[in-house]
């Protein structure tokens, strides 16, 4: 066995390395930033530089962080409305057709409306609190989630289904063991795309449903102020956001899915003839 | 040897059509039968009524004189894709029919892997399917089979996809396993040597509407070594099964 784990430490170390490529990209945009400020002459008031805006930060840094945390909880609340009921009503849809072809039209048109329409009309019947806001942002999550997962569900051969109901399993045991991880890869894609897409719903959700102290907030009051830098010092920030959100999507996705990067599967799930005797892999076979 | 399993008269149909007519066949215990026929026969159609998958139009189906017709759970079924789940582990799939279930016990987790070390998957127990070439993952969806622990196993073309060297040494292991562990082998293939090295039985099926042609029984000692496919019994029993394929009532130049 020991030979097998060298053989998954060298498949680890690459992944560590990677880091130093989205570090090298996004200096080399600040440069690309920074040096066409200098070549075009462009003036501050159009494009502050990446010097200034980081100065704007730290000078505001209290009112920016404290919208940072404001819209930030927006942003994770609607996201995991968004996407745990977009998860679970494709679960429905996909276990009942009638509710399939119900369903269906309706959310397409549900994504038809644009969601500014849907945020005044919220804000009618929610008023100004946060309640409106977590329903803009998890409408902007909820569709991607949903189609994704129910494409997930539908990849599962139909052969697969029929040998598990041969091995006599129920519909729970068959749904958790293989349809469930099916749907994986589909809906960690789904919630990466809309790790960045919800960053936008908060902000346009803080524009709908205007309220005190978020983000969005900030930058509007900046820019009708023509403070370029201090807008831009919005923007940075918002871009951490959803720099944020899909790393830590991209985390627990690599968490999920072993198999589409390793040989061997995780240690806890590992049989050995020493494991058998206790109780931890009685489970792992369960897995 | 007692009767392990009847088919009584079971058919299918499709929109009024016969997909298999009503067929009978018993099988008895610890016997390997092998089933051939051109596309669209229903040797896989009379495969799912038996396993329970689908229900027939009519007919019974006995294990042991019980009647488990629309019963699934009563046979190991391997179908023609091998169909391990590519999230789990090559022990986590062999014992999947045992996890779909119930939790796997300490004997059945030693037995699935003393299993695999004996045929030869000991060393990817804990290896993604990905990883592992098409003869292994033939033999781990043979194992779950197996591991799954029912007297009675459905075939379903498992070495298909394998090329001649692979195929022959899948065979002979076959063989093996079945003389070790004595179960009840109903196997599918397109290949008729492979159907006449391996029966006891052969079972010879043809379409429109699918039925069983006829049943030839292999009379070549066991074991059977890789020198009976020249000789003459196993080329006499080739060409007879190949002329029952072959033999289209349309043609009548044919012999
Ligand atoms: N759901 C279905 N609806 C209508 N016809 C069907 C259906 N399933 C199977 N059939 C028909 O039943 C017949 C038998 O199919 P079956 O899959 O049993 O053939 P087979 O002998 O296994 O063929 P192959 O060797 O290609 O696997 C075929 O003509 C097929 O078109
Ligand atoms: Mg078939």
């Amino acid at each position: 066995m020991s030979d097998m784990s060298q053989t998954t430490s060298r498949e680890d170390r690459p992944e560590k390395s990677k880091f130093i490529y989205p570090v090298i990209s996004i200096g080399a945009l600040f440069l690309l930033w920074w040096a066409a400020i200098k070549v075009f002459s462009i003036p501050a008031y159009v494009l502050p530089t990446p010097e200034a805006t980081f100065a704007a930060i730290i000078e505001d840094w209290p009112e920016l962080w404290s919208g940072f945390l404001v819209t930030g909880q927006v942003f994770l609340f609607g996201f995991i409305i968004g996407s745990v009921s977009g998860f679970l009503l494709a679960i429905c849809m996909a276990n009942s057709k009638l509710l399939n072809r119900l369903l269906y039209p309706i959310m397409i048109v549900s994504q038809a409306i644009p969601v500014i329409a849907i945020g005044a009309a919220l804000v009618i019947w929610l008023g100004f609190g946060i309640a409106p806001k977590l329903v803009i942002v998890a409408l902007v999550v909820f569709f991607p989630v949903l189609v994704n997962v129910l494409d997930g569900l539908n990849t599962v051969d139909k052969d697969m289904l029929d040998l598990t109901k041969a091995m006599g399993a129920s519909w729970f045991m068959t749904f958790k063991q293989v349809q469930l991880p099916a749907t994986y890869v589909p809906l960690f894609s789904a919630l990466k795309m809309s790790a960045t897409f919800s960053v936008t719903g908060a902000v346009l959700a803080e524009q709908t449903a205007s309220s005190q102290g978020g983000l969005g907030q900030y930058m509007m009051a900046q820019a009708s102020r023509l403070n370029t830098q201090g807008t831009f010092a919005a923007i940075i920030l918002f871009a951490a956001m959803g720099l944020i959100a899909f790393f830590l999507v991209s985390i627990w996705e690599k968490a999920s899915t072993p198999w589409r990067r390793k040989a061997i599967v995780p240690t806890r799930r590992r049989f050995t003839a020493a494991h058998a005797t206790s109780a931890s892999t009685s489970s792992a076979a369960q897995r | 040897m007692s009767h392990k399993l009847n088919i009584e008269n079971v058919s299918k149909q499709y929109a009024g059509t016969y997909a298999l007519a009503p067929t009978n066949l018993t099988v008895s215990d610890g016997e390997f039968i092998t089933i051939v026929g051109p596309s669209g026969c229903g040797k896989s159609t009379l495969f799912n009524i038996i396993s329970g998958v689908l229900n027939p139009t009519e007919g019974d189906v006995l294990i042991d004189e019980k009647d488990v017709t629309n019963a699934p759970g009563h046979v190991g079924y391997m179908m023609q894709k091998d169909l391990l789940l590519p999230w789990k582990s090559t022990f986590e799939n062999i014992l999947l029919g045992i996890s779909l279930t119930r939790k796997a016990s300490k004997e059945e987790q030693e037995r699935a892997a003393t299993l695999a070390e004996r045929y030869g998957l000991g060393t990817f127990l804990n290896n993604f399917p990905h990883t592992m070439s098409g003869g292994m993952r033939q033999r781990a969806a043979f194992l779950r089979t197996l591991m799954f622990n029912k007297d009675v196993l459905l075939l379903d073309e498992p070495f298909g996809a394998l090329d001649s060297q692979t195929r022959f040494s899948m065979q002979q292991w076959l063989l093996d396993v079945w003389s070790e562990q004595r179960r009840t082998i109903l196997f599918i293939t397109h290949d008729v040597e492979e159907a006449v090295f391996l029966a006891d039985r052969v079972v010879v099926m043809s379409p429109r509407p699918g039925r069983i042609e006829e049943i030839i029984p292999i009379e070549i000692e066991r074991p059977r070594e890789r020198g009976i496919l020249t000789s003459e019994a196993f080329i006499a029993y080739k060409r007879q099964i190949l002329d029952l394929i072959y033999t289209d009532p349309d043609r009548s130049d044919h012999e």
